[in-house]
């Protein structure tokens, strides 16, 4: 097993104070039969209360509230990840991957992807590599053509994308195949911000690569959260007010700084 | 009963003065109107309400059997009773409800069920309503107006006591309260049952909230009072459907919602009424397999009928469908409120060829129902006896025990060609009579 670790911070700056606000974040990467997570530090600024609670899906989700003036909001965590070099994961399979999500339906440009392609292996995993060749061999890496609401028929249409459109692109391929997906969030070793990618369940076990690189994961990947699509994967979500009654809007400006290295 | 037609005129301007009202959309803006109530009471005979309750408990006990199978073990799939993909791919299931187990193990506490009954006096179920079901305060209301107009007419009749329902409402938030006061959270002043939420409020000693009253702290819901002073929520009667009720959780553009809400109910600390998640279980689709649900899970025959429908999604159903379009009636799995309802028999050829392709395109959208002949209902209008379609709206209540309210709401449609009775479309509500004896 390999030793990393990894730090994430994130600071939001507002133009103008805001009170009243409630947020939850998801932010605490698991154990699972891959990866080893200890000595978690973790600060969130400002709040007043903070609790956890484990979503549906197993993640910790940090959740709380700060009703005081506040113009910048921050948090940060670390901790170390003992990870195994190998891209399986065990775990049960819910039926709800097999079926199309909000931002994974397929469209026109999509079904054209699918109908053109020949993909001749019959074991999932392998048929899902060959669906992430043919991806990354058609799609373009280009940042802002896209933003977090684009669809992966959206994206497939455009020819053009990042990580999120690339792992939604090959979900919705891989479904289509009958081949169940689920999108992940994590860290990669060397990347400066958070990462996306994909899992395939083979009929065991579940299985990561990362069409964006077209590469099987390995122990550079240290896996955050899952879901069905991006909107399942939201790290932080935030709800506030401007004090008194002023129709205004907030605007805000994010750094963020992921790292992650070897020990 | 001459006496309680003669005052039906009053009885309305009554209602318009406690605000009775319906609010409606109409291209983008906020309409409300009045009601109508038509003062000729709906009568089911003490014989006729045995049944259809002993009916409509084992319904509502199936639903909230396959509610809890669904968001836990999902036997009913596994064991090939309802196929995966109706359920998975049904915009009702929320994955966010996944193993959490609400109190009691209540999915649905308030169930309103829509029955018909047909010329021959069968009754049939035409939908299940287990998200929020409004309706229950019109016939209330009507009723205590109608007791003071005139109160001879109650005693001559025989006519079972409705004011029960309040204590009903009470019982069933209280069974779930898990520490904390009841609240009625309502999406506002704008919304079409507005009425309704602050009438159930003040009659079963509930708080009215709006959705900046309630706020989650440290996992748990709280009510902010007077003064700041903060009381624990323990349940939460909430009337704002399940994508707007915690912007943390499903759609983040809601602003009539709790922030994470659902944590506090994930976590255990408060009751949300009825549970999230519900709309996999009332999905016009899933009707279809409600009476295999109550063989399944409780192993009897189903009491009450459904409707005779046909999914498309089966071959040998579409068929059928595609053949006799001409007079069956076409509902969108998804819409509700009577919209998304059409009826072969008012089609052109042109349509009906469109709607066989759309049929044909889209299978899991729609399903088929034979047109019952209803038992149409009299209405005055404009002094005029006249014979209207309507049907029943049932509300039952599961609470340490499961309730059928002894009256419910009767709504009609006042257009003398329409099948649709929805209070939306401008239908009106008569008042609902259950007979002692």
């Amino acid at each position: 097993m390999r030793k990393l670790y990894f730090s994430h911070c994130k600071k939001l700056e507002f133009d103008t104070p805001i009170i009243s606000h409630s947020f939850s974040l998801r932010l605490v990467p698991t154990t699972d039969s891959r990866q080893i997570i200890c000595d978690l530090k973790k600060d969130v600024t400002p709040t007043e209360h903070l609790s956890a609670v484990t979503d549906e899906w197993g993640t910790t989700m940090w959740i709380g509230d700060c009703y005081y003036e506040h113009d910048t909001f921050s948090y940060s965590v670390s901790g170390i990840a003992w990870v195994k070099d190998t891209p399986y994961i065990e775990g049960p399979l819910h039926p709800i991957y097999r079926y199309p999500s909000e931002l994974t339906h397929p469209g026109k440009a999509i079904e054209a992807i699918y109908a053109g392609a020949e993909i001749t292996s019959v074991d999932p995993v392998t048929r899902a590599q060959e669906w992430m060749h043919l991806l990354y061999n058609t799609m373009t890496y280009e940042k802002g053509v896209t933003n977090v609401h684009t669809t992966a028929e959206e994206a497939a249409a455009l020819g053009k994308g990042v990580c999120q459109d690339y792992t939604q692109l090959m979900i919705a391929l891989c479904r289509r195949d009958g081949i169940p997906a689920r999108y992940v969030v994590g860290y990669l070793y060397g990347e400066g911000e958070t990462h996306a990618w994909i899992e395939i369940f083979d009929g065991k076990r579940w299985c990561g690569l990362d069409p964006t690189n077209n590469c099987m994961i390995n122990s550079d990947y240290i896996c955050l959260t899952r879901g069905r699509d991006y909107n399942d994967c939201i790290l932080d979500k935030g709800f506030f007010r401007i004090p008194g009654y002023e129709l205004h809007t907030v605007s805000q400006k994010q750094t963020v700084n992921v790292t992650v290295r070897d020990l | 009963m001459k006496d309680i037609i003669a005052h039906g005129d009053n009885i309305n301007v009554l209602l318009a003065r406690y605000g009775v009202k319906f609010g409606i959309y109409k291209n983008g803006t906020f309409h409300e109107q009045l009601f109508p109530f038509d003062p000729i009471p709906r009568i089911i005979p003490a014989n006729d309400f045995e049944y259809l309750e002993r009916g409509l408990k084992q319904r509502v006990d199936a639903l909230n059997l396959f509610l809890a199978d669904i968001y836990g073990a999902k036997k009913i799939i596994q064991d090939g009773i309802v196929p995966e993909d109706f359920v998975f791919s049904s915009s009702g299931y929320l994955p966010e409800c996944e193993g959490i187990t609400p109190p009691a193990g209540i999915y649905s506490h308030i169930s309103g069920i829509d029955l018909v009954q047909a010329k021959d006096g069968t009754w049939y179920v035409l939908e299940d309503n287990l998200r929020i079901p409004s309706g229950a305060s019109y016939p209330l209301i009507a009723r205590a107006l109608s007791r003071k107009a005139s109160p001879d007419v109650f005693r001559r009749y025989a006519v079972r006591d409705n004011r029960d329902y309040a204590n009903m409402l009470r019982e069933t938030m209280d069974n779930v309260n898990l520490g904390g006061i009841n609240v009625i959270l309502t999406p506002g002043r704008y919304n079409a049952a507005f009425f309704e939420h602050s009438y159930l409020a003040e009659k079963t000693d509930s708080v009215l909230a709006m959705p900046n009253d309630l706020f989650v702290q440290d996992c748990k819901l709280y009510y902010r009072g007077d003064h700041g002073k903060k009381q624990r929520v323990g349940a939460v009667y909430r009337r704002q459907s399940d994508e707007f009720l915690d912007p943390c959780t499903f759609r983040s553009d809601s602003v009539i919602g709790v922030p994470n809400l659902m944590a506090a109910y994930r976590a255990g600390n408060v009751a949300i009424i009825n549970a999230p998640g519900n709309g996999v279980a009332d999905d016009k689709g899933i009707y279809y397999f409600v009476p295999k649900m109550i063989r399944y899970y409780l192993g009897e025959e189903p009491i009450l009928n459904n409707a005779p429908t046909y999914l498309p999604m089966y071959e040998e159903d579409k068929k059928i469908v595609l053949e006799n379009l001409d007079h069956l009636v076409i509902k969108d799995v998804a819409e509700a409120g009577g919209y998304g309802v059409v009826f072969g028999d008012k089609m052109s050829e042109q349509e009906l060829a469109d709607w066989r392709a759309l049929i044909e395109r889209e299978p899991r959208r729609f399903i088929a129902q034979e047109v019952i002949d209803f038992r149409d209902l009299e209405i005055m209008d404009e002094g005029k006896r006249v014979m209207r379609k309507a049907d029943l709206r049932a509300f039952v209540l599961s609470g340490a025990e499961t309730k059928v309210w002894a009256s419910g709401l009767t709504r009609f449609s006042r257009n003398p060609d329409s099948f649709i009775v929805n209070s939306s479309q401008g239908g009106g509500f008569k008042d609902t009579w259950v007979l002692s004896r």
